[in-house]
């Protein structure tokens, strides 16, 4: 693993622990305000779907938002 | 129905409002029951300034609950391409670069599809799904394996993912070579909640490509006197982090979300972005969103917008996508939710690229283009 991958976990696990840490228990009927649509944090799949395929044909850069997909998007 | 009749409406308020979240990773605004019956539609137009490429794009999918444990999933997707496309710089008025484009003589058909299901054991979901792609140059078949477990009674959802594609790529003046392309993904993600209206959300991916990735319609310009084809390392390691603030504000009744994220590779190309949005419920079953997202990249190593001799290695290109550059952007949309079975959702964003706006590398302003997108999805959910 290349000396800045490790870095960028090494991050992300900081990062992880420190909002672990600032954690209160939620219980699960304190959920109301997390379940409503305006918190969700995926927007509709279509719109995500067409969105990062424009970015990823357009861009150089990877974003990491999960796996799947496939086909050229070339010009 | 009896057990219901018997609780309070309190608890049954609060009941309703956990069983709305089958994992804090999953869309809040599923309504009719956990495991519905799912059918999206949309159209989407895509555009770019000068006359360049117009994107057309069917897409439809359906979600089919076998009980309350089990999805079968079907998408198809046809995307429709025409207009032109750049293939290389040559130097202008002064010797600035200048793109060179196809005219407008670009035309494909697009056809994909995957299938997939989804299981869901206590607080465990694994879903398989297996895809193809075919255009008159590209084809693509795809598989990706993704889990999910919540713990910690549900204020943290742990999600991984492996996918697997084996693509193939020829030319039209060779239609019938296709040259492979392999890429291997792998994700992993966390999403924890802070408190009663705040969580947040890291994700790591990484991705590992081999074979012929370099581009087959691109050329580079060589001042000393002719053109080469792009050509790029058969290898590409990169490597993304992202991180998703999601807050209620209660002052407003909105709410905000903030991901920034950072990707690197080893071509060289280090890229990095921050978008925020807001997102507000109205009266009347409205939802609108606003927001912006920055992106900006490093040109890869190997990237020259022009060279004046033939280089000393094996690897050359002008693409663009591979250029350093930034862009600007915003977003917006609207959806309407006709009944608890039907909605309409709007989406539109545009984005305008400047080199000037790059992290690092080589750009040039003759990249400098704005691309626009709307899409239109009706849904159902029953």
């Amino acid at each position: 693993m290349a000396p800045r991958t490790r870095r960028t976990l090494a991050w992300m696990s900081g990062l992880w622990l420190a909002a672990i840490a600032g954690c209160a228990t939620v219980e699960p009927w304190e959920h109301g305000t997390l379940a409503k649509p305006v918190m969700a944090t995926e927007d509709p799949p279509h719109e995500t779907a067409q969105k990062l395929r424009t970015y990823g044909a357009k861009e150089g850069g990877i974003a990491a938002t999960g796996v799947g997909g496939g086909g050229c998007g070339c010009n | 129905m009896g057990a219901i009749r018997r609780i309070s409406p309190r608890l049954a308020a609060f009941t309703a409002a956990a069983m709305a979240l089958p994992g804090v990773h999953a869309r809040a605004a599923e309504a009719p029951g956990e495991n519905p019956w799912a059918f999206d539609a949309t159209h989407m137009e895509y555009s770019e300034s000068g006359n360049r490429m117009n994107v057309r794009v069917n897409q439809a999918s359906a979600v089919i609950p076998i009980g309350d444990s089990f999805q079968l999933k079907a998408n198809g997707i046809q995307d429709l391409v025409s207009g032109a496309s750049p293939i290389f710089n040559a130097p202008g008025p002064g010797g600035k670069p200048q793109q060179v484009l196809t005219g407008a003589s670009v035309r494909d058909n697009r056809k994909a599809g995957d299938i997939g299901a989804s299981a869901t054991f206590g607080d465990n979901q694994f879903t398989l799904r297996q895809g193809w792609s075919n255009e008159n140059d590209y084809k693509s078949t795809w598989t990706s394996l993704e889990a999910r477990h919540d713990l910690n009674r549900k204020n943290t959802t742990l999600a991984a993912g492996f996918s697997f594609s084996d693509d193939g790529v020829s030319n039209h003046d060779t239609p019938d070579d296709f040259r492979t392309r392999i890429r291997r993904d792998f994700y992993a993600g966390v999403t924890q909640v802070i408190d009663e209206r705040s969580l947040v959300q890291l994700s790591l991916e990484y991705s590992y490509s081999n074979g012929f990735l370099s581009d087959p319609y691109k050329l580079v310009f060589v001042q000393s006197g002719g053109l080469l084809p792009d050509a790029r390392p058969s290898q590409r390691r990169q490597t993304a982090a992202s991180v998703k603030y999601v807050t209620f504000i209660p002052a407003i009744d909105s709410a905000l979300h903030a991901t920034g994220s950072l990707s690197t590779d080893n071509w060289g190309v280090r890229s990095g972005s921050l978008e925020l949005q807001w997102k507000k419920k109205l009266p009347g079953e409205w939802l609108v969103s606003a927001g912006a997202r920055y992106y900006t990249q490093s040109s890869a190593d190997f990237y020259a917008p022009l060279l004046e001799n033939p280089p000393t290695g094996d690897t050359q290109t002008s693409d663009y996508r591979l250029a350093g550059f930034g862009s600007i952007g915003w977003l917006a949309g609207v959806t309407k939710e006709l009944n608890p079975n039907f909605s309409v959702q709007f989406a539109a964003e545009r984005s305008y690229r400047r080199a000037g706006l790059r992290s690092g590398g080589t750009g040039i302003d003759a990249d400098n283009y704005i691309w626009g997108l709307y899409l239109v999805t009706l849904q159902a959910r029953f």
